[in-house]
């Protein structure tokens, strides 16, 4: 898979400067601050005692987010891959909308309806539902990241060959050819979605510190307000990067095996798949876990508005936040695709270099938030780069730093799912690499560029620890304003602003996935 | 290439609209600006800063900072940016962390005509940073929980037992004002009494919550009987008609007294526009921009006589905790440190 060598070299050149540039900042002060005499700070990157009592803890939450998001993946999109046609083609990909909603929001209303529900529980004579410690951060955070594996798994399910399944159905049981078929090749997706639950899940102090549950990246935060020493907490974060660094690798590494097979036109399946009751009910079970996960905080947020006009209200008010978050969004989610895919093709080589690109790419996910925003500062707040630093560029430059390792690791999952033979053909066919890479790669890739794209679009949308370090005097997201009525006890305006935020995804998605449709007829014609 | 021409147009059409994106507020710019980090929530201090705009003709560009930031936010952004600033003025919710920004050097002196009434204590005596429109730590209680006879006088009930250990709480001792009031105590009671408070709420086992907001919520719902938490907050409670009331700890004659928190304002040294920023420091120091922060509910204390009284409770005779707010300063990197040892396991 190559991109024109040229644009290649270009977008890998820029994806290293932005993306590798804080870091590098970081390691540089690091270095100024060792040679200063704080080699003592060196301790800080081996957690003992407590602080590895604190790094199990996030592990084992991390982990079983991520396990129980991929179960849940599997079997929501397994269900939702059946809407093929209809109103039901676009309504299925509602599921991800939720993910630009805060967590802490996420878990304003899960409280708000858990209390509900104990109360109706303590009426009829019932225990509580406990939802605290362990229980209340594992379910929020679940239901935070869930959209992440539902669309991953969705798109992998997408890119399945219908003609391998058809065939398999010929000889065996569909739920044999699930596991053995359709999971298999559905891997690369499924095991990236959950190794993206992982990490955001293991790097997120908030959740947890809400229901009373201390875990290893509040230490890192604690260091950093203690001391106000950026090097400090990028110690701190060390085992963070090494986890990271390993989940993604033993995550991808399995990628290898996948079996590669080219992505044709979707048809739909002539007779419906039948599936063992055991399997039904699982599924029913996670169909009304992902209609809670939409519904729950709809409906306390609609709620919570109280009216209409309280609505209009928040969204008056926030209306520049409104149009610099989408702006800002937007052009991540564009600059970060070219970036990501000139990554993911040195991923998707087998050769020695690729392990040192596997470390750069993942290194900055590990990364605190604000340390990114810090090491942007050091680099951008030069005279001769005055006019690009405390402009708007510099939140685009955060989350460009932040989440083009993520989409990069999206576009090689969906890299690996193309036949080389494929290529091959088309070389022999056609004369131009061009027409190559817009006839055969580009359709190939459009569901991992779309997902990539929409992922960036959230979490950039969402994005607070790095942007308020570097967003320009004068310009706020809606994340920030949102905190900021939180803070407040402006519940109304909160959950004003929070449908909002959806609303936004939602309309960004549908025109992206506009776009993406009228493009694809059109490249072709282009080249 | 048709390929390569359409990527290069592409390429072009991003940086067409990045330098436009990035410059249009530039090209808008009026003629004099200020930019303001500013950690008082946007609720309380946009309209005070829209207020300056419009009365001197000068555009304000303010960041504000959130409470889940965790005092990592605009601190460090302005440490950072120590070499070039690109803030002029900094107004704090609190002072441990003005305090910090002028051992860094990141302050410079700068007398306000407006401060001349403020009380000594709460200016820095060389100017560095100027106090004023104080909140308080309090106690917020839940009234249908709790009836007047019992309410709680003072932090250590907190650690008495009086009440279920589940059913009290306090924000996390090593964000915001709940570490400066920490380090208050480790200043008031000496360090080793300060740590025993600490750990013995630890032993406890009282709630720990994610702020001081939480604090508030978790006391207003009924799911904590009463908590620890800053004037603002409750008050914000009191207001949207929850069933609570407001205490001032430790108010009787031998009583510790209450930490009385005030907001700060600071000239950024070397910041871009030092004559407007001295304006809007004037300004923001003025008596009629502290009586609006009282009447808005976000301070509950002010510095001077402003004819007026908060209306979420009476803190005309409020006793005060008797440090020094450098000697605060001075115990707040090491409370933190400790006390992130005993709350974060």
């Amino acid at each position: 898979m190559k991109l024109p060598t040229s644009i290649r070299a270009f977008a890998l050149l820029i994806f290293f400067l932005l993306v590798f540039s804080p870091l590098l900042a970081l390691v540089v002060n690091l270095i100024g601050s060792l040679f200063a005499g704080h080699s003592d700070w060196l301790g800080l990157m081996i957690p003992t005692g407590r602080r590895f009592d604190l790094f199990i803890r996030s592990m084992a939450l991390a982990g079983g987010v991520a396990i129980s998001g991929m179960i849940l993946g599997i079997l929501g999109a397994i269900f939702l891959w059946r809407w093929r046609t209809g109103i039901g083609a676009y309504l299925r990909w509602s599921v991800l909308l939720l993910i630009v909603v805060p967590p802490y929001v996420h878990a304003l209303a899960w409280i708000s309806a858990i209390s509900g529900i104990n109360s109706l529980l303590n009426a009829t004579g019932f225990p509580n539902i406990p939802f605290q410690g362990w229980l209340g951060s594992w379910w929020i955070q679940l239901m935070a990241l869930v959209p992440i594996p539902i669309g991953l798994t969705l798109i992998a399910l997408e890119s399945v060959a219908p003609d391998l399944i058809e065939a398999a159905r010929m000889t065996r049981s569909d739920i044999h050819n699930l596991f053995k078929v359709i999971l298999p090749l559905a891997k690369p997706l499924i095991l990236a979605g959950g190794g993206f639950v992982f990490l955001l899940s293991f790097t997120d102090y908030s959740i947890p510190s809400l229901f009373h549950l201390n875990v290893y990246s509040l230490e890192s935060f604690a260091e950093f307000s203690a001391s106000s020493e950026p090097s400090r907490a990028f110690l701190s974060a060390v085992p963070l990067l090494l986890i990271t660094i390993l989940v993604l690798s033993a995550s991808q590494g399995a990628l290898r095996n996948a079996a590669l097979k080219p992505t044709k036109q979707i048809h739909p399946r002539t007779i419906s798949p039948v599936w063992p009751a055991w399997f039904v009910t699982l599924q029913g079970l996670g169909i009304g876990l992902l209609i809670a996960q939409i519904f729950i905080p709809l409906f306390v947020l609609t709620i919570t508005v109280g009216t209409w006009d309280n609505m209009v209200g928040a969204a008056t008010s926030a209306r520049s936040e409104i149009l610099f978050t989408v702006w800002i969004s937007v052009i991540t989610a564009m600059l970060c695709l070219p970036m990501g895919l000139a990554a993911a093709s040195k991923l998707v080589k087998r050769d020695n270099d690729t392990k040192i690109w596997w470390l750069l790419v993942t290194i900055p996910l590990a990364i605190p938030a604000p340390l990114i925003g810090i090491g942007l500062i050091t680099i951008w707040n030069r005279p001769f780069l005055g006019a690009a630093y405390g402009s708007n560029l510099m939140p685009i430059l955060a989350s460009l730093a932040r989440f083009t390792p993520l989409a990069a690791i999206v576009l090689l999952a969906q890299l690996r799912r193309i036949d080389p033979l494929l290529i091959d053909a088309a070389r022999v066919f056609h004369t131009r690499q061009s027409k190559t890479w817009m006839q055969i790669h580009l359709p190939i890739l459009a569901p991992g560029i779309m997902a990539a794209g929409f992922i960036a679009f959230a979490l950039c949308s969402g994005e607070l620890g790095a942007t308020l370090i570097v967003a320009p005097p004068g310009q706020a997201t809606l994340t920030m304003r949102i905190y900021n009525y939180l803070h407040y006890g402006a519940s109304e305006t909160v959950a004003g602003l929070c449908l909002m935020m959806i609303l936004v995804a939602l309309i960004s998605g549908v025109l992206a996935v506009a776009v993406v449709r009228r493009g694809w007829r059109l490249f072709p014609k282009w080249v | 290439m048709i390929l390569q021409s359409v990527f290069k147009r592409l390429l072009y059409t991003l940086i067409i609209i990045l330098l436009v994106f990035s410059s249009r507020c530039q090209s808008h710019r009026p003629e004099r600006t200020v930019v303001i980090y500013a950690s008082i929530d946007q609720v309380y201090s946009e309209p005070i800063l829209k207020a300056f705009q419009e009365k001197k003709g000068i555009r304000v560009r303010p960041v504000y900072d959130v409470e889940a930031s965790k005092t990592t936010g605009l601190v460090n952004r302005l440490i950072a940016e120590k070499d070039r600033p690109q803030a002029d003025v900094f107004w704090s919710g609190e002072f441990a962390q003005t305090i910090l920004l002028k051992e860094k050097g990141i302050l410079a002196p700068y007398a306000s005509a407006s401060a001349t009434d403020i009380p000594s204590p709460y200016r820095d005596p060389r100017g560095f940073w100027t106090g004023y429109a104080a909140r308080a730590r309090v106690l917020i209680i839940n009234t249908d929980l709790v009836s007047p006879a019992n309410y709680p006088k003072s932090i250590y009930d907190l650690t008495s037992g009086r009440w279920p250990a589940k059913k009290i709480g306090i924000a996390y001792p090593i964000f915001g004002t709940t570490a400066t009031h920490a380090a208050a105590l480790y200043a008031s009671l000496g360090a080793k009494e300060g740590r025993a408070f600490f750990e013995n709420l630890r032993k406890r086992g009282v709630r720990v919550a994610d702020g001081n907001s939480m604090v508030r919520d978790l006391v207003a719902s009924g799911q904590l009987v009463f908590g620890l938490t800053d004037t603002d907050d409750a008050c914000g409670a009191k207001k949207r008609g929850s069933p609570v009331v407001i205490i001032f700890p430790d108010q009787g004659e031998k009583g510790l007294g209450t930490l009385i928190i005030p907001n700060t304002v600071a000239w950024v040294a070397n910041g871009p526009c030092p004559k407007e920023a001295k304006e809007l420091i004037d300004f923001l120091l003025s008596k009629e921009v502290e009586k609006q922060l009282v009447e808005s509910g976000w301070c509950h204390i002010p510095s001077r006589q402003l004819g007026i009284q908060p209306d979420c409770l009476d803190a005309s005779k409020v006793k005060a905790m008797e440090v020094n707010l450098e000697d605060v300063y001075k115990q707040l990197e090491l409370a933190k440190r400790e006390l992130t040892q005993v709350f974060i396991r």
